[in-house]
């Protein structure tokens, strides 16, 4: 406060108040409150889930608060002018691609004439170093120059709030060392400048503050010296099970407490010895060394690795090189299940027909050729309940189940077809605490008959739900690997990924 | 194509409140979550009913529209008149249920049209110049099944979409039609070896006065109807034409599915063809021209969705049905071809936004399963 009347009305404060936002019965942002200054950059970190996107969403006016205030300057902060005033670089920009940077620049210029580059875009462009590509259509540049010309634009129409939202998941170690000095030069010039990120080790670095959000509030405002990654990486993991108790994992029993009958086994014989070796090919991502990930039968292998690391790539990897498609039967061979549901759903049918979808029709019980809604029901029967998926009815159309049992039928059609290698990435995005859990059992089930595991993790806690190792990438290379115990500590496991991350430069703490 | 995006938050309060009005044994049950009340149930459930609300509208309208026609024209509703318009049906249905087996798979066949006019042609030529019409028949048939595997391959291999691919074969295949017939029309006499087929297959009244179109009618509607309702070809298809990401990472076979389906889409138009070839007495490079924009109105009013995986047969039919209704009332009114133009136009833009506004195309995605 004391800085605010120093500076004078050039450096505004923004402060948020009782901020909240509900979707149905989810609430995303439970009265957080904040309050920002241009002497520093802010730092923004959470896990997902925890109200992180809500808030940048709210901020940048693409959505409307349930109540709460925004205030700039003591000046609410509403409609219009929020638009006008709060800019936001996201990783995918919002901008025209067929238009050139200048083209871009002059989008907001009122008038019938088409205009001519300002002074003051020729001066902008200069500035942000965009010169070089001024002329080039927006789609033919890097997604830096994309970024830069959002904060252009947004300074052209005298944004005086800068949000960065994984503004350098996408972009080359110098790449992002440029996005910063540009982030610091607005800040210096009196812009308000927030980093959101899960790069823990840059976030400490960059910012001058952190808030932590978690479950909708800000539950801790890092800075100073108590500002470390390790610090970070800990306030982020715990309490995700009360205190200090051991993040407990599902009840590991492979009997009968779970019995889908029978046909959430692998394939039924094949259990030979199947090493998986994943190695990166053609992904740009994981270009330089060899990463490796073995894979084997009866073990769950998590991937972690911030976006753009290649870890997501890597476990991709494992099915796009065989190249899923086009196969009579794939008894015995790699389902894939990705991230987004809309990618792993088909949403104009059924529960029953989603769980039946990769089934050929010769494994359809009792059918080849020719099948109906009954049949795809049988199929489905023993998956809707081995898995206890929540439907009115098999035939119920799978957008009207809840995220988690969606993950759930995503999951039974990817085991239905009794694979040797389940790739999943993210396994648990967006499903509550009990699914969660019962997803991990599926997972270790699926894992104790003989099938062998990759998933790509976001959340450590999932490694630490099902999976008996965790390989650690990041900037195209395996950083390292950690045998996950059921009993350990969330917390232990954060820091530990953290220190492999930050160990090798690229995020050097 | 792309796969459309479920909005869970747009819950559909009427939707729910309609359930809570009875019906379904499932309203008995103990308390559920109420999103999956949205749901739609089996047999009895209110899948079947809103799926029966769409085609219990389209049918509704039939008869009002028939009342109608036969209120101010008593000839309309004549033994012979509904023959008429049965017989002037069948070929359009027949084609239409090729294009939405097309739809279903998420693409889009504008070849129908010169197809249809290219398949009888090549029928016809070889025929009158010698071949038995049998070997003439498969030829054309041939063809058109031909066009849509060019069709499959260049939109699912060369990666054309499909509207532009078959808007090519669509011209590509009149040129064809114009240069092999010389531009002059075709007109078997009926001393022709093996006219008595030919005549089967449009000419022909069996039992005395029952267009032979009704058979064929029902014949391939039948065949359509399991292809699409009860076959794997049909669930996988609704599948791929639902979300083709989703299909591709299932595995499915997406190629060879919508290749298939372009294939069977150029063959229905064929026999559309050789049978409005046999009806008229002849063909020449002209007809069909305007077909296209007829397959999709009856495809589109019978429900079907541009957007892929979403389509019935017994809708198609109706939709075919209600549009030859319409302009044979309308003829018999003694209205010409230019008020019918701007009938049908209403109608099909009209069909889709009750569509939209009562629900079932609003929420397509997550109120109405084809599956």
């Amino acid at each position: 406060m004391q800085d605010n009347l120093v500076h004078g009305l050039g450096n505004p404060s923004l402060v948020v108040e009782g901020m909240v936002k509900s979707y149905g019965s989810t609430r995303a942002l439970r009265g957080l409150s904040l309050t920002a200054q241009p002497d520093q950059v802010i730092g923004i970190v959470g896990p997902n889930g925890a109200g992180k996107s809500t808030l940048v969403r709210i901020l940048a006016g693409e959505e409307t608060e349930d109540a709460g205030t925004i205030s700039l300057g003591g000046a609410p902060l509403v409609g219009e002018r929020r638009r006008r005033l709060v800019a936001v670089v996201h990783q995918e920009p919002q901008l025209f691609p067929n238009l050139t940077v200048v083209e871009n620049l002059m989008i907001d210029h009122r008038g019938l004439a088409r205009p001519k580059p300002t002074t003051q875009v020729a001066e902008l462009v200069e500035r942000m170093q965009l010169t070089p590509f001024a002329t080039a259509p927006l789609e033919n540049t890097s997604i830096m120059v994309w970024q830069l010309t959002e904060i252009a634009r947004a300074l052209l129409r005298s944004a005086e709030v800068f949000l960065f939202d994984e503004p350098n998941s996408a972009l080359t170690k110098e790449e992002s060392e440029r996005l910063f000095q540009h982030m610091e030069s607005l800040r210096a010039a009196g812009k308000i400048v927030f980093l959101v990120s899960h790069r823990l080790g840059e976030v400490a670095e960059l910012c001058g503050e952190v808030l932590v959000v978690r479950d909708g509030t800000v539950v801790s405002t890092l800075s100073g010296d108590a500002l470390t990654s390790d610090r970070l990486a800990s306030l982020l993991i715990a309490e995700e099970f009360g205190t200090g108790g051991p993040a407990g994992g599902p009840e590991q029993q492979p009997g009968p407490a779970h019995d889908a009958p029978g046909r959430l086994s692998a394939a039924e014989g094949t259990r030979p010895a199947l090493d998986v070796y994943v190695t990166p090919a053609t992904a740009s991502a994981v270009a330089h060394p060899p990463a490796v990930v073995q894979a084997e039968p009866g073990v769950v292998v998590a991937v972690t690795g911030p976006e753009g690391g290649g870890g997501r790539e890597l476990a991709r990897m494992a099915v796009l090189r065989e190249g899923a498609s086009d196969k009579r039967d794939r008894r015995g061979g790699r389902a894939y299940v990705p991230a987004d549901r809309r990618h792993s759903l088909f949403f104009n049918m059924s529960v029953a027909a989603n769980i039946a979808a990769r089934l050929e029709g010769s494994q359809l019980p009792g059918h080849r050729r020719f099948t109906n809604r009954r049949v795809l029901a049988q199929a489905a029967a023993s998956y809707i309940e081995g898995f206890t998926i929540k439907t009115e009815h098999p035939g119920a159309s799978v957008g009207s189940l809840s995220g988690g049992n969606q993950q759930k039928v995503a999951l039974a059609s990817a085991l239905a077809v009794q694979p040797a290698l389940l790739v999943i990435e993210e396994p648990t995005r967006g499903v509550d605490v009990r699914t969660k859990l019962q997803i991990y059992e599926i997972l270790r089930q699926f894992a104790s008959s003989g099938g062998a595991v990759v998933m790509f993790v976001n959340e450590l806690e999932d490694a630490l739900g099902c999976a008996d190792c965790l390989y650690v990438v990041n900037d195209g290379a395996v950083r390292g690997r950690i045998e996950v115990g059921r009993s350990d500590h969330l917390e232990a496991l954060g820091v530990m990924v953290n220190r492999f991350l930050s160990r090798d430069g690229a995020n050097a703490a | 194509m792309q796969p459309k995006i479920t909005s869970r938050s747009g819950g559909p309060s009427q939707t729910d409140q309609a359930g809570a009005d009875g019906n379904g044994p499932g309203s008995l049950a103990s308390p559920r979550n109420p999103d999956s009340r949205r749901g739609t149930a089996w047999g009895a459930g209110r899948n079947m009913l809103r799926s029966g609300a769409r085609l219990g509208g389209l049918l509704g309208a039939i008869i009002v529209c028939a009342i109608v026609f036969d209120l101010l024209n008593s000839a309309f509703l004549s033994t012979n008149n509904i023959l008429n318009i049965f017989e002037t049906t069948g070929s359009l249905a027949i084609i239409s249920m090729g294009e939405l087996v097309v739809l279903l798979v998420g693409e889009i066949d504008l070849s129908v049209g010169s197809l249809y006019g290219l398949g009888a042609m090549v029928t016809g030529l070889l025929w009158i110049n010698g071949a038995p019409f049998l070997l003439a028949l498969v030829a054309g048939l041939a063809t058109g099944a031909a066009g849509g595997v060019v069709n499959g391959f260049i939109t699912t291999v060369v990666g054309v979409n499909s509207f532009i691919t078959t808007l090519g074969m669509l011209n590509l295949a009149e040129g064809i039609d114009y240069l092999v017939s010389n531009s002059s029309s075709i007109n078997p006499s009926s001393n022709q070896s093996g006219y008595k087929i030919f005549a089967a297959f449009g000419e022909d009244q069996l039992f005395g006065r029952v267009p032979v179109q009704i058979f064929w009618l029902i014949g391939v509607g039948l065949i359509m109807y399991v292809v699409v309702h009860r076959t794997m070809f049909g669930f996988r298809g609704a599948a791929i034409g639902g979300n083709g990401t989703a299909a591709k990472v299932a595995g499915l076979p997406v190629r060879r599915y919508k290749t298939i389906a372009f294939a069977i889409s150029g063959l229905l138009a064929v026999v559309g063809g050789i049978m409005d070839f046999s009806l008229v007495g002849a063909t020449d490079p002209t007809s069909g021209s305007n077909l296209p924009f007829t397959v999709f109105a009856a495809v589109i009013i019978g429900g079907a969705s541009l957007s892929g995986g979403r389509g019935t047969v017994w809708g198609t039919f109706l939709g075919a049905l209600f549009l030859t209704l319409i302009s044979n009332g309308l003829s018999l009114l003694g209205y010409g071809p230019f008020v019918q133009l701007i009938f049908v136009g209403s109608i099909i833009i009209v069909a889709v936004a009750i569509d939209r506004w009562t629900g079932s195309g609003r929420r397509s995605r997550t109120a109405q399963v084809q599956w």
